[in-house]
């Protein structure tokens, strides 16, 4: 809540309190009491109005409904249509609140409490900026709620005059049973003094009938009978209950000893349940604009900062990737200057020079004997025969050795023929084979021909 | 009412960061085939210059010292033989022939094997201004023979070459 401003409006003035939240103590920093058309300059800038509006003319009815109906809008469209055979089409602002009853009873009642909608939106029109309404009720129920507030008793009268108005509520277990708004007239103090304590003696000894089986413990006395020492004086010689004074100073702090009796009604406006607000269809519609729109508001910035953040990774992708660009594009700009061209002429010689080095040096004795490596490693070949001629090359090795013992000869081929198998395979390598084992004679002719395609890479070997 | 400013201008916000969003993908996809391509081409940069570099280390000092005229490439083959032939008893097999645009001379060899430091020089025996092709080589225990033939490439004046 923070800090927020309590109104109590009346025919012709306004009292107002600025009131700052600390936990639950509440701080008035500030109380003014002005005529009602400077109200609107004064709550400039002013944020969370809790409003208590005086009203001349409510409705206070009970009525009573078939038990069966359960549904919220059917009990409040039949409330309506049972309140417009004697509004004479008056629009009202009401609230219903279910009376305990019998569980067997067909019958359940309701108490109405209402505002003639014209006579109370005229005391909210002085206030411009509606969707700072937080709580608006009538004093009624501004007084029933500080009340609660100060008073423990369960049962006991609550009674606050200002003026020539008189306010009596009975409260019971916490619930609002009796309430009288009254006007006294009077030529003098005197009388007004009399007339007010027949008044409230009246209506207490009325209610105390009504409610015969309600033991009322205390009158707790507000506003200008708060501070009087003769009316409460006499109201306890009739009544013969407890007379206690309301005394919010416990847990507002900001007034003088007395001074809470002139802001009782502002006091007690911003602890007044939903139940007991009165509010125009308009501001719950304005609540509800600005509820939609703030979550709608929130949403939006939620989605635009997740877009923001795609954004910004999209970005810096970008950035890397230009940074990447300028990196290779420097590169390239760089190599293509250091790049030497050649004219065509050039590059026709070289051309020329290279196709006949392809052409003279395709093959070579040493690079076939060099296939032959790992087998030469095992035996000394005893003739090579290496021919090129008309594009084809044939390269024989004789390979002979002798042995003592068989098993040196198997073991010796054994290690030949596997090393053959391993060689290269770019050629076409076959082997012919004359051992004499009788005489342990190890001989075999090694072929390679180039009658298979050849890679050039691997193959070509340059001699100039 | 400001807070329907406020949505509207996120709403916008929203809208525009989408289509920057876009665009950066548009941008990013584009920029990304132009990086492939610029690559691509430095590779092939970086391949003409490995190319370019052996061109004018090896090719082109070939070509340097290639003979001017026929007459002059049969003098480099001549001078070759009187150089080698005592070494590797060379043995003229086919006399100066022309091919191709180039000068040969077909010569056989026979070389000891017992003479490693002579087997060893043959083997590694490189024809500087032309080219070395063998034809033949047997290696038995009688020694190392075989053909080889020598091409000589040389200058073409451009009247000839036409």
């Amino acid at each position: 809540m923070g800090q927020f401003c309590a109104l109590n409006i009346q025919s012709d003035y306004a009292t107002v309190l600025f009131v700052k939240k600390n936990r639950k103590l509440f701080t008035v920093i500030d109380q003014q009491t002005i005529d009602i058309s400077e109200l609107s300059e004064l709550l400039k800038n002013k944020k969370d109005y809790y409003i208590s509006i005086e009203q001349d003319e409510v409705i206070d009815e009970k009525i009573s409904l078939q038990s069966l109906i359960k549904n919220d809008s059917v009990i409040k469209n039949s409330i309506l249509r049972k309140l417009n055979e004697s509004l004479h089409s008056k629009q009202i602002i009401f609230n219903y609140l279910r009376l305990p009853n019998n569980k067997n009873d067909e019958t359940t009642t309701y108490q109405i409490d209402g505002v003639y909608e014209n006579e109370y939106l005229k005391s909210l029109r002085l206030i411009n900026n509606w969707d700072m309404i937080k709580s608006s009720t009538t004093n009624k129920f501004s007084l029933f709620s500080i009340s609660k507030q100060c008073v423990t008793e369960e049962s006991y009268f609550s009674i606050h005059t200002y003026s020539d108005k008189i306010t009596i509520l009975a409260i019971h277990k916490d619930i609002l049973i009796f309430s009288r708004l009254n006007t006294i007239i009077a030529n003098n103090a005197e009388t007004r003094q009399m007339n007010m304590v027949d008044e409230i003696t009246q209506t207490i000894a009325y209610v105390q009938q009504q409610f015969r089986d309600i033991e009322f413990s205390l009158i707790a006395l507000s506003g200008s009978i708060g501070i009087d020492d003769v009316i409460p004086e006499h109201i306890f010689m009739s009544s013969n209950l407890r007379i206690t004074v309301l005394y919010p100073n416990t847990f507002v702090s900001g007034f003088t000893d007395e001074e809470p009796q002139h802001y009782i009604f502002a006091l007690g406006s911003w602890f007044i349940p939903k139940k007991f607000q009165f509010l125009p269809n308009i501001i719950f519609a304005r609540r509800q604009y600005n509820l939609f729109s703030k979550i709608l508001l929130v949403a939006s910035t939620i989605i635009v900062l997740s877009i923001l953040s795609f954004t910004y990774e999209k970005f810096n992708s970008y950035s890397t990737l230009l940074e990447n660009y300028e990196t290779i594009k420097d590169k390239l700009v760089k190599i293509a200057h250091h790049t030497d061209t050649y004219s065509k002429e050039e590059l026709k010689k070289s051309l020329k020079h290279i196709q006949m080095a392809e052409k003279y040096l395709q093959y070579h004795p040493s690079d076939m004997t060099y296939s032959l490596k790992a087998l030469i490693e095992l035996q000394k070949p005893e003739t090579l025969h290496w021919r090129y001629l008309d594009d084809n090359l044939l390269f024989d090795a004789t390979f002979k050795k002798s042995f003592n013992s068989l098993n040196s000869l198997y073991q010796f081929e054994k290690k030949f023929y596997k090393e053959f198998k391993n060689m290269d395979s770019n050629f076409t390598n076959k082997y012919s084979t004359q051992t004499d084992y009788t005489k342990m004679i190890f001989y075999t002719v090694v072929s390679i021909e180039n009658n298979k395609e050849i890679q050039p890479e691997q193959t070509r070997r340059k001699r100039r | 009412m400001i807070n329907i400013f406020a949505i509207t201008f996120n709403l916008l916000l929203s809208v525009l960061m989408l289509a920057l969003i876009t665009w950066f993908e548009q941008e990013e996809i584009k920029i990304t085939v132009i990086n492939q391509e610029h690559q691509e081409d430095i590779k092939k940069l970086q391949k003409i210059v490995q190319i370019n570099s052996w061109l004018k280390d090896v090719v082109q000092p070939m070509i340097k010292v290639q003979p001017s005229s026929s007459e002059e490439a049969n003098e480099y083959l001549i001078k070759y033989f009187d150089e080698n032939f005592i070494d590797y008893n060379l043995l003229i097999k086919k006399y100066l022939y022309e091919d191709e645009g180039v000068k040969n001379i077909d010569l056989s060899y026979k070389i000891n094997t017992n003479d490693i430091d002579k087997l060893i020089g043959f083997v590694k025996m490189e024809y500087k201004n032309g080219f070395l092709e063998f034809k033949e080589l047997t290696m038995d225990d009688k020694g190392l023979t075989g053909v080889f033939q020598l091409i000589q490439p040389y200058q073409e004046d451009d009247n000839a070459s036409n």
